[in-house]
């Protein structure tokens, strides 16, 4: 398999850094090319090589786990623009801002799942800080609007009435 | 600012179309009227066809003979001032009416009671005066003791007098009580026995001769004390009454004629064509009645016995009309029903309940529930909770219901006196002055039952009469009785009389007690002894406490530190608060802890929250979303007084007292301020209505109290426990109407607004919602949002908001209101001259369907689409198979 790849290559591609005759004729005559360098190029294919994919998946994780903080602008805006009256709107963008975070921290490992087989402990606690961060938001807009019971107006429907203590009768004396 | 103010308008107009609204078709469907023409003074019978009868309500009908309706009914001014003095009938009706110097004359057409003519006069003289109408001619008599007469005569159509009055001297009048009008006389009888002498004076007679008789020439002379007493409707005639004997005396110039025959004092003379009759009741037996008629001419006695079920007793008659043998008598019960007796058959034509225009106390009461509803809850009674019998009761019961929905009987269980599922259908117990008692049927206005006590006596509570009526043990408690206790003072010795009689069926529970002592004060207890009576403290004029029926005496003296008791003297003045905590096992005392005395000033009224009534919301939401807790004390005490001041004329002053504790936790006085003064106290708040005699004007003033930003205590009341006074919010309206009586609404729990409930002297009875009234203090910042409603100083009264659309209840004394079980609805009867009873739903029917609901409509729709999604879910799977065979 190796070699038919080998072969392969040789047919289609001029290898410059094989000593074929020209090249070792050429070698001392000629002085390379500005910023040629043929240890360089060995060198820097090979580390591409190596570490291509898991720069890739690692890149790709971190893309994973930023996304909801990159989101954080684009709800403030959002946000901002539903105002705080009570309608349909603004109701379902609140709607919005919290499903989809808890729908995101809920689907934590399939977000993951491309980036299996590598270690992603930091990512995924960015990923979770940041689908807190939009949740955090979409309270404080529950908030500003007035959805959240944190008044004590809230709550008085539940209190319950006092029990009386003391028991009064009585009134105009009959005559 | 224009447009502001038509917002505000629009706003309320808004908001009082919520609230109450009835089509057309409506009328009549919740509600009934029954009406009445009040306790008879004088009865006429006119014709054949209607009698004519002035009451003591001041009201002048016409009732037809042949069954006792209303033929027509002329309401005339308010009956504690103005009271009919002469009603004649002749062509026409003429009524003489009026009180304190101002008189009525008027004259109504008999056949259908429209008003043909009126004047009225003003005299100077407070004094009572005395009618005489002679040809047309209506005499004016003032008497002056031991001086002289003023006698003026007016045209009775035109009210003209011919300018001048005349003295007639009569030095020997010294008691008004000993003279009287008879016909075309004015008869005075001077001395108390028989030597005195009988004066009469012919006022027909343009001399105004004084005629003078010694009295033994006329009925002899033997002992005992004399009277003159007249006849209704006795023409020249009068009686002399010597020992409850009476003897007939015709009254004509120089010798009157005396009858010989030995009378009762009730009786009356009649017309047989022209032929004078006499008749009298001899025998008052409780299921016997005779009658008996004289032949004045000849002395032909007739004797009719006839049966007469009233056990009231025939207090007298009024009125009769005779052709040939046969009678129409009319007559008046002690219980100031009125009946229609024919003669000679003896048999009563119709009874007319008049004594229910005269209601004094009300209450509602539960019906229980029916024998197969019944049956249902003792399922769960059972505390021997094995698992067989519950099952077999179980089964049991659900077979009685299968055989009862098979046997459709159904529909009758909501016939008898049994509870409907809304609570809607209750019994309406209704004292009389009289002293009958009365269920009513809440659904009809039907009598259920009734039952009148002998020798007793309503107590007279700032004027008003009243009979304490307290409901202790509810219809809940099936095979146990619904019992009730009314209290009420003997008639001869003032001591107090309990009653207790089962108000579902006006039964009476054991008897009539007669207590040995007098009745200061009663309060009902709020525990439940084993048998869920509720038991009646009772404070008698010796400051002795006394607890019934004594079974629930442990109870009391298990509770006795926090039952606590209030009198109020309208006397002295003096407010007093006792507590029970000294009571021992032999003996209930009372100790008396505080004492208020409110000096010089009238008290007005005493208001104490209901106990049943209870509050859902504890606080109010402000603007900013922070709540202001209500200050919900239940033993919260309204008090209302007035006094005279040498400057402001009349001061009003509200005090609200701590029954428990004798603090008082609010008070505000109004300068220049007149009666009539009406409270409303309910929740947290107080409602108020008093004259402004600066600017002639009712107004409604509100008082509403808060305990602030947070609760001291949120689990339990305790009025001792008190931190800071409450902080009160307070605001006045201007009321476009006279209210004659005030009350709030109020429903089962307490989630429903509150409205109250206001009679006005126009006959109409409006909801005013509390909203309206609600003090917006310095918390409502106009914001809409909030709920509040802009203060305006001048509360509308739309039309809509009147309960009673156009049916006018004249002389109203009083509402009652009691809750459905329905959250949304309250009941309401409203209690004067007539019988009004309506629901009110404050914040419309939110927890019931609509009556046009379209209950086929929907479901309809419902089987249609489940039918629908089947089908095309059949369909779907038969095109799914066919594509996956292509």
């Amino acid at each position: 398999m190796a070699t038919k790849v080998q072969s392969k290559r040789f047919k289609w591609s001029l290898d410059s850094s094989k000593c074929n005759k020209i090249s070792s004729v050429n070698e001392s005559a000629l002085p390379a090319p500005p910023a040629y360098s043929t240890s360089g190029i060995l060198g820097t294919s090979e580390v591409a090589k190596k570490t291509d994919t898991s720069h890739l998946i690692i890149k790709k994780s971190w893309e994973v786990a930023l996304a909801p903080i990159k989101q954080v602008p684009m709800n403030l805006f959002i946000m901002y623009m539903a105002g705080n009256s009570i309608s349909i709107f603004p109701i379902m963008m609140v709607g919005m801002l919290f499903m989809r975070p808890i729908q995101a921290l809920f689907q934590l490992n399939a977000a993951f799942k491309s980036v299996e087989n590598s270690s992603v402990i930091g990512q995924k606690i960015v990923y979770i800080f940041g689908n807190l961060v939009n949740i955090g938001l979409a309270l404080y807009k529950c908030q500003s609007m007035g959805l959240l019971p944190t008044h004590s107006s809230d709550w008085l429907a539940f209190v319950e009435p006092q029990v009386r203590q003391e028991y009064i009768g009585g009134g105009i004396m009959f005559s | 600012m224009l447009s502001t103010r038509f917002f505000k308008y629009f706003v309320f107009a808004y908001l009082f179309n919520l609230s109450s609204c009835l089509y057309e078709d409506q009328i009549g469907k919740f509600d009934w009227k029954l009406n009445y023409v009040g306790n008879v003074k004088y009865g006429i019978i006119d014709s054949t066809k209607r009698v004519i009868v002035g009451t003591e309500e001041n009201v002048v009908a016409s009732l037809s003979l042949k069954n006792g309706q209303i033929l027509w009914r002329q309401v005339l001014e308010n009956p504690s001032v103005n009271q009919i003095e002469l009603l004649h009938v002749d062509k026409e009706v003429t009524s003489v009416s009026g009180g304190k110097g101002t008189w009525y004359v008027r004259g109504w057409d008999s056949s259908s009671g429209s008003l043909l003519w009126e004047w009225s006069f003003y005299v100077e003289n407070k004094q009572h005066p005395y009618w005489v109408l002679s040809k047309d001619q209506l005499i004016h008599i003032i008497p002056v003791l031991g001086s002289h007469l003023e006698v003026t005569s007016y045209d009775v159509r035109s009210g003209r007098n011919n300018g001048k009055t005349t003295k007639i001297s009569t030095p020997w009048v010294s008691d008004l009580s000993k003279c009287k009008t008879v016909g075309v006389y004015w008869a005075c009888i001077s001395g108390d026995d028989s030597s005195g002498q009988l004066y009469y004076i012919d006022l027909s007679s343009a001399t105004n001769q004084v005629y003078k008789v010694a009295i033994h020439s006329l009925i002899g002379n033997p002992p005992g004390h004399v009277r003159l007493q007249s006849l209704e409707n006795g023409e020249e005639n009068l009686f002399l009454v010597r020992n409850n004997v009476a003897r007939l005396v015709k009254l004509q110039p120089e010798m009157p004629h005396v009858y010989p025959y030995s009378l009762s004092d009730k009786a009356v003379t009649v017309f047989n064509g022209d032929q004078p009759l006499l008749l009298q009741t001899i025998q008052n037996s409780p299921s016997k009645l005779q009658l008996q008629t004289i032949e004045l001419q000849d002395g032909k006695e007739n004797v009719f016995e006839m049966d007469y079920n009233n056990e009231a007793g025939i207090a007298n008659i009024i009125s009769a009309v005779c052709k040939g043998s046969a009678c129409r008598v009319f007559v008046k019960s002690n219980d100031d029903s009125v009946s229609l007796l024919q003669l000679p058959g003896g048999k009563v034509s119709w009874t007319r309940e008049e004594g229910l225009s005269r209601v004094i106390a009300v209450e509602f009461f539960e019906l229980p529930l029916s024998e197969l509803d019944a049956s249902i809850e003792h399922e769960f009674d059972s505390i021997s909770g094995d698992m067989l019998s519950t099952f077999y009761n179980r089964i049991a019961s659900q077979l009685r219901q299968l055989l009862v929905l098979l046997s459709g009987q159904q529909g009758n269980s909501n016939v008898g006196m049994v509870r409907d599922e809304f609570g809607l259908h209750k019994i309406i117990v209704v004292v009389t002055a009289s002293g009958r008692f009365y269920g009513l049927d809440s659904l009809t206005g039907n009598i259920v039952w009734s039952q009148y006590l002998k020798g007793v006596e309503a107590y007279s509570v700032l004027g008003k009469l009243s009979i304490p009526l307290f409901a202790q043990r509810s219809a809940r408690y099936s095979p146990l009785m619904a019992q009730c206790a009314a209290l009420m003072k003997d008639k001869s010795t003032g001591k107090g009389v309990m009653y207790t009689f089962d108000p579902i069926t006006g039964q009476s529970i054991g008897t009539v007690e007669r207590l040995p002592y007098q009745i200061e004060q009663a309060m009902l207890l709020p525990y439940e002894d084993d048998k869920h009576l509720k038991g009646l403290l009772i404070l008698s004029d010796k400051y002795e406490v006394i607890v019934y029926p004594s079974t629930t005496k442990p109870i009391m003296l298990k509770h006795a530190n926090s039952v606590f008791l209030f009198t109020v003297n309208s006397n002295s003045k003096i407010l007093q608060g006792y507590n029970l905590v000294h009571s021992t096992d032999n003996a209930l005392k009372a100790t008396p802890t505080w004492t208020l005395n409110l000096g010089q000033a009238d008290v007005i009224s005493v208001n104490v929250r209901p106990s049943s009534e209870r509050v859902h919301s504890q606080g109010r939401v402000l603007a900013d979303r922070s709540v202001l807790y209500k200050y919900v004390n239940p033993n919260l005490l309204a008090i209302a007084t007035l006094m005279e001041d040498p400057i402001h004329k009349q001061v009003l002053s509200i005090y609200l007292v701590d029954g428990v504790t004798g603090l008082i936790v609010y008070s505000a006085a109004h300068k220049r301020v007149a009666k009539p003064i009406h409270l409303v106290h309910s929740e947290n708040w107080l409602v108020y209505s008093y004259y402004n005699a600066r600017f002639r004007r009712v107004e409604f003033a509100a008082v509403e109290l808060y305990e602030g930003p947070t609760q001291s205590n949120s689990t339990s009341f305790s009025s001792h426990s008190v931190s800071q006074l409450p902080h009160p919010e307070n605001q006045a309206y201007i009321f476009p109407g006279t209210p004659l009586a005030m009350h709030a609404t109020m429903t089962e729990r307490g989630i429903t607004n509150k409205h109250i409930l206001v009679a006005l002297s126009n006959g109409a009875v409006i909801e005013v919602p509390w909203a309206f009234l609600e003090p917006r203090g310095p918390h409502g910042t106009m914001n809409m949002e909030e709920g509040y409603i802009p203060y305006i100083p001048e509360l509308p009264i739309p039309p809509e908001a009147t309960i009673n659309y156009n049916q006018s209840i004249p002389h109203v004394r009083g509402i009652q209101v009691a809750p459905a079980r329905l959250e949304s609805t309250c009941l309401v009867l409203v209690y004067g001259l007539d019988l009004f009873y309506t629901r009110v739903t404050p914040s419309k029917t939110f927890d019931l369907l609509k009556e046009d609901f379209d209950h086929w409509l929907i479901a309809i729709v419902l089987i249609g689409l489940t039918g629908a999604s089947y089908v095309t879910k059949r369909l779907a799977s038969r095109k799914a198979l066919k594509q996956a065979w292509k």
